[in-house]
């Protein structure tokens, strides 16, 4: 049994492992936290979290543990299972499918040991977020910070959802008919069908439905309505409320003991498809999978690429003018049309976005540079670490220049590239808004500067791209002060602030070379 | 043409990868042999200016390259042991990306090199799904892109299967003729038959550097062939180096590295290199 234990626990850790090391897991985690912050709005702004009959719930713990919950769990619910999906699909490109196949281990156990590490990758997942409600709690916060009530709602909000979200991804993994796209389209309609169990619950039409709601939302309605009248009208995420109501506050234990017992009973009946996996588990046999049918994990991104490939010959005249142009600037162009030639959607949307940049007024033009620049960093942020990342860091550093003009040249090149994503936009700016124009050009220095730097000092694109997506959420979101508007977004930047901005670029790209090769 | 003079690599206080090598090279193939961890790898990245020597100098045509990398380097075509390709970009695209690099302005050359490597009917597929032998020749394609005079290749055929190495055998042979052709290995035959000099190198050091003809004249009288009972080879495989034993009936057909005649009826025999410099090997051990 201990041994049994021991392998479920091995299988079971790895899988919350690999799958905490991807890029999604950090793009999604810092979707949900912007998210849930854009959610938890400051009550200054006329805008809260729950309100009832326009009167704002106050934030204790108890409303904010209730309202991040349902919101969260909508979201992980549905990204949570692709997420979790394809791991079977990874193990049959890899060859690693027929060794587990043929290892004396049994079917079982490698299906239970796979939902494990599902519930623990969402269960960190959970975690995580429920620290940056913690945090938020703290700064909006109406009354004290207490754990184990958020402890409490979450464990009942989420759990079930979470066990429902790993037994769907096990078994759609486990069964080879779900193993597709078949099986992302029927998750689908499962999530939507949730969703639908929503109104149903909330106008009190099928209390009985509430244990098949894993998501927990019609849950968080009952525990509601047992404390307050939801009937008149209840919002949840960027209410408005009339402030002249008198605000309400929820009792810390907001949970009865039926409506717990029905969360208890839907994460028994979230371990159906878990069971139903056992049966239905392949075991990798080649006559129910076929590794030739696991296709490699590609993002949306990638297949528009795809679909746009025949544009990267648009490009092509770059490589020959590159080879004419002596010295660093030569090979920075080169760089440039490598990343435009790997990712023809930059070359699609470079070419859509010069006329707007030219015709929008001021007001537009802020949001559209902002885009921009948000689609730009994302497409450079693996700029600097593409060569270790491909294995061709002897390869790149073996041409004229070697290693220490490639760091040089990559930054130009990232450079050169937000400024064709923005340069238009800029001209535009300068001539009715000079120091707009001026924060935007010192936002996208700093930013091709903290790209080279993070991606030299840390070898990874993740660590500029985690920073870039948060700083990107400061800047729209903190509409006051000249410091956070780092691409004049809100028309906060002021000339000290865009220079500041460019200083620290200048420093981050010389901080970059201070590590040697 | 390439000359080493006591050049040096350590990485931190203790690890010595490269211990005083001093080479002179001129145009033709040369062999750098060695087992894993002999310093090879680390001795062809500091000809490719990729790591600095700690100590000695490297000249290419008299100038010194660790001081100015860049004379070497418009020179030099390199393929590293390991390395891949860029996501989502075609085997042309790479090779261009490399041009522009390299400022290689004839794009006709690109076309022929992929031709050179047979690969000029894969142009245009994405190179992440090539095979190793090709993504290897698509490698060397890379480094002939500026019409070398020295090309370093770094563990060439590791990972292809024998048609391939074949193939790569003979194309590095090919341009060995006029161009100065270092190919790192630890597989004899890779290079037995194509290197005009041996490079020896083990444990960081350069342990000879001589023609292949050289270094099998040395080992003569030194490998020896025998059939012997069962019971005698038990004997025998304490006693001596055996190279190679086959089971014959009731019997053992061995070739045998000894410095002496190892049993009665052993034979003096010709010795393969790759004999040759395993008897070396172990003739140095003893003498240690």
């Amino acid at each position: 049994m201990s041994a049994t234990l021991h392998v479920i626990r091995t299988l079971a850790l790895l899988e919350a492992r690999v799958r905490l090391r991807r890029l999604s897991t950090l793009v999604t985690l810092l979707a949900v936290v912007a998210l849930s912050w854009m959610m938890i709005s400051d009550p200054a702004d006329g805008l809260t979290l729950i309100a009832v009959s326009g009167a704002r719930v106050l934030y204790t713990s108890s409303a904010l543990a209730l309202g991040s919950a349902a919101l969260a769990t909508l979201v992980l619910a549905l990204a949570g299972f692709y997420l979790l999906r394809g791991r079977v699909a990874e193990d049959l490109r890899s060859g690693a499918g027929s060794v587990i196949g043929a290892s004396g281990n049994g079917g079982a156990l490698f299906v239970v040991g796979r939902w494990c590490g599902g519930v623990l990758y969402l269960a960190a997942l959970t975690g995580a977020f429920m620290a940056t409600v913690l945090l938020c709690h703290a700064v909006r916060g109406d009354g004290p910070i207490e754990p184990l009530v958020y402890l409490q709602t979450y464990v009942l909000v989420l759990g079930p959802m979470i066990l429902f979200t790993a037994g769907c991804a096990t078994l759609f993994d486990a069964w080879a008919p779900l193993m597709g796209k078949k099986g992302d389209v029927l998750y689908l309609f499962v999530w939507v069908g949730q969703m639908a169990l929503l109104p149903v619950v909330a106008e009190g039409l099928h209390p009985a439905a509430i244990p098949a709601d894993f998501t927990g939302t019609s849950a968080v309605i009952a525990a509601l309505a047992a404390h307050v009248d939801v009937k008149e009208g209840l919002m949840l995420g960027i209410a408005n409320f009339d402030p002249h109501k008198a605000a309400l506050a929820l009792p810390t234990w907001v949970w009865t003991p039926s409506i717990a017992g029905t969360r208890c009973l839907a994460a028994l009946l979230a371990l159906v498809p878990l069971l139903l996996a056992l049966p239905l588990f392949h075991r990798f046999s080649p006559d129910r999978v076929k590794p030739g049918k696991a296709r490699a994990r590609r993002s949306p991104l990638a297949v528009v690429d795809g679909w746009l490939r025949p544009l990267a010959r648009l490009v092509e005249p770059l490589f020959g003018l590159a080879a004419r142009v002596p010295g660093i600037a030569g090979q920075a162009l080169a760089d440039v049309a490598l990343t435009l030639t790997a990712a023809p959607t930059a070359i699609a949307l470079l070419l859509a976005v010069q006329v707007p940049a030219l015709v929008l007024d001021v007001q537009a033009l802020a949001p559209f540079a902002l885009a921009c620049v948000a689609y730009w960093g994302i497409l450079v942020s693996d700029l600097s670490t593409r060569d270790g990342d491909a294995a061709l860091a002897g390869m790149g550093a073996a041409v004229p220049g070697g290693s220490t003009r490639r760091y040089w040249r990559q930054f130009l090149a990232s450079l050169v590239l937000g400024l064709l994503f923005t340069g238009v936009a800029i001209l535009h700016l300068a001539e009715a808004d000079p120091v707009r124009a001026g924060a935007l050009f010192c936002g996208v220095f700093a930013l091709a500067a903290f790209a080279s730097f993070s991606g030299r000092t840390s070898g990874t694109p993740r660590t500029f791209l985690a920073l870039f997506l948060f700083m990107l959420y400061v800047s729209v979101n903190v509409s006051r002060g000249a410091w956070a508007d780092i691409v004049g977004f809100h028309g906060n930047a002021t000339l000290a602030s865009s220079l500041a901005w460019a200083g620290l670029g200048v420093l981050a790209v010389l901080g970059g070379r201070i590590k040697p090769s | 043409m390439l000359e080493l003079h006591n050049v040096t690599k350590t990485f931190g206080k203790h690890v010595t990868a490269v211990a005083d090598v001093s080479l002179r090279l001129e145009p033709g193939v040369v062999g750098l042999i060695g087992h894993n961890g002999a310093g090879k790898t680390t001795l062809m990245q500091m000809i490719a200016t990729l790591t600095k020597p700690s100590g000695g100098r490297i000249l290419f045509d008299g100038t010194d390259v660790v001081a100015k990398p860049d004379a070497i380097r418009n020179r030099l075509g390199y393929l590293p042991q390991d390395f891949g390709v860029y996501r989502d970009v075609t085997a042309l695209e790479f090779m261009r990306y490399f041009a522009a690099l390299k400022g290689v302005r004839d794009p006709a050359r690109i076309r022929r090199l992929l031709e050179l490597v047979n690969l000029h009917d894969q142009a245009h597929r994405m190179a992440s799904t090539f095979s190793g032998g090709m993504l290897r020749r698509l490698g060397i394609a890379q480094a002939l892109l500026n019409d070398p005079d020295i090309l370093v290749v770094d563990e060439p055929t590791a990972g292809l299967d024998p048609e391939e190495r074949l193939r790569f055998r003979n194309l590095l042979a090919d341009l060995g003729f006029d161009k100065l052709v270092i190919i790192s290995t630890h597989i004899v035959s890779d290079v037995e038959n194509i290197a005009g000099q041996l490079a020896i190198m083990r444990s960081g050091r350069l342990v000879a550097c001589a023609t292949p003809d050289a270094i099998l004249g040395r080992a003569r009288g030194q490998v020896w062939s025998a059939s012997v009972a069962a019971d005698e080879y038990e004997i025998l495989r304490t006693t001596t180096h055996v190279l190679q034993a086959l089971r014959q009936g009731g019997r053992v057909n061995l070739r045998i590295a000894h410095p002496t005649l190892p049993c009665a009826g052993a034979q003096p025999c010709e010795p393969s290199l790759e004999e040759a410099l395993m008897a070396q090997r172990y003739a140095v051990k003893e003498a240690a």
